[in-house]
């Protein structure tokens, strides 16, 4: 009985045997199962770690390329920052720069128009100026053209008029053997009286002559009867003299003024009743010194006596004109 | 401008006293030369009264003297 005990139980122990081998079997294949499976998690950790460093090695790269993206981030924030403020005071510039600008462009109408106003006031100027200059040339001209025809009656006709204290008429080629000795007489019209201030001649009937010019106003025609006095005398041997011969002139007085303007050749219009004449004759002494009796400085009525005949003047300027 | 006026101005007044000088002697011997003319000494004689003109001519050799006296006979 034991033995069959031990039987029995050396048949469980073997059952438990073979139970424990087949499980020993078993945990060992779980067990290879799991070493294998360990070891390719092993190698699957190990790929994993070394992709892991990797990926930390990457990582911190990564951070080190984030930290200088950071800060060139920052610096590029602060880059944009100031950019931004430089945009800012760059618009406010601009805005202000484009008010200027308009008020530039205003500033340039404005002048534009002003220069306008100027170049039309300048072109004016220069027209009136243009005239100014052409009428001056006129001028000039008209003088030169004056001169020479003064200086034709001096040269052909051998008379010349001067204006200083009255108007002194001056001939010369009266005496055939000397043509070129000067006589001369300068009367003065004062108050309406024609007064002979000297005469550088002894001539004859004097007084009569400036009565009677008083009376007829023709002062032309004494003219020429004085350049025929002077001739008369100057065949006579008479020759003028450096000193005037003539008396004061003051003897010879009008108490009224002769009538308007006439012609030498047309006396005949005045009324001699209009006229009150006070001769006195004088002795004539040639070498008495001669006082006119007049202030050295006369009036410009003196020259007046110039313009007695404006209507031949003007017919005079007319034939010229015609002429050229 | 108005320098330029005043200059103008003064060639006016200046010119005055040689106008009048020009018309005296036009007026005291009646004659009007021809300026054109410079083959001979020519021009005319007006004589207002008559309302008349006569034209002279005398040649350029002609004594002067002679020429002066005619024409103030003229005249």
């Amino acid at each position: 009985m034991q033995r069959r005990t031990e039987e029995s139980i050396h048949g469980r122990m073997a059952e438990q045997r073979f139970a424990c081998i087949r499980e020993i079997e078993i945990q060992r294949q779980r067990a290879d199962l799991a070493a294998s499976s360990f070891r390719h998690s092993l190698l699957s950790v190990r790929s994993l770690s070394g992709q892991n460093l990797a990926d930390r090695e990457k990582l911190g790269r990564l951070k080190d390329s984030l930290k200088e993206l950071e800060a060139d981030l920052v610096e590029a924030l602060s880059v944009k920052t100031g950019k931004e403020s430089k945009s800012t005071f760059l618009a406010e510039a601009l805005s202000s720069t484009a008010s200027r600008t308009e008020q530039l462009k205003k500033t340039i109408l404005d002048l534009r128009r002003k220069r306008d106003k100027h170049s039309a006031v300048i072109s004016e100027q220069l027209l009136a100026l243009e005239a100014l200059e052409v009428k001056s040339s006129q001028y000039i001209l008209e003088r030169q053209k004056t001169e020479e025809a003064i200086e034709w009656y001096n040269k052909i006709l051998g008379f010349r008029a001067e204006c200083g204290e009255g108007v002194k008429f001056i001939f010369d080629k009266i005496d055939r053997k000397n043509p070129n000795e000067e006589y001369s007489f300068s009367i003065r019209l004062d108050n309406d009286t024609y007064n002979l201030l000297d005469c550088n001649t002894i001539l004859e009937g004097i007084p009569e002559l400036i009565m009677d010019l008083n009376k007829t106003n023709g002062l032309f025609k004494f003219a020429r009867i004085m350049r025929e006095k002077f001739q008369v005398a100057a065949s006579n041997g008479m020759l003028p003299t450096s000193m005037s011969v003539y008396p004061d002139s003051s003897s010879v007085t009008v108490s009224s003024a002769p009538p308007a303007s006439v012609d030498s050749k047309s006396e005949t219009s005045v009324m001699k009743n209009d006229l009150r004449v006070k001769v006195n004759n004088h002795q004539y002494d040639p070498h008495k010194k001669v006082n006119t009796g007049q202030p050295a400085i006369q009036s410009p009525r003196s020259v007046s006596a110039l313009r007695r005949s404006p209507r031949f003047l003007v017919m005079f300027c007319k034939l010229r004109s015609q002429s050229a | 401008m108005n320098m330029k006026m005043n200059q103008i101005k003064r060639k006016r007044m200046k010119i005055k006293p040689v106008k009048n000088c020009l018309s005296m002697c036009a007026s005291v011997t009646n004659i009007i030369p021809d300026f054109e003319d410079w083959t001979s000494i020519s021009g005319m004689v007006i004589d207002r009264n008559k309302k008349k003109v006569e034209k002279f001519e005398f040649e350029r050799t002609e004594s002067p003297l002679n020429v002066c006296n005619k024409l103030w006979k003229m005249a």
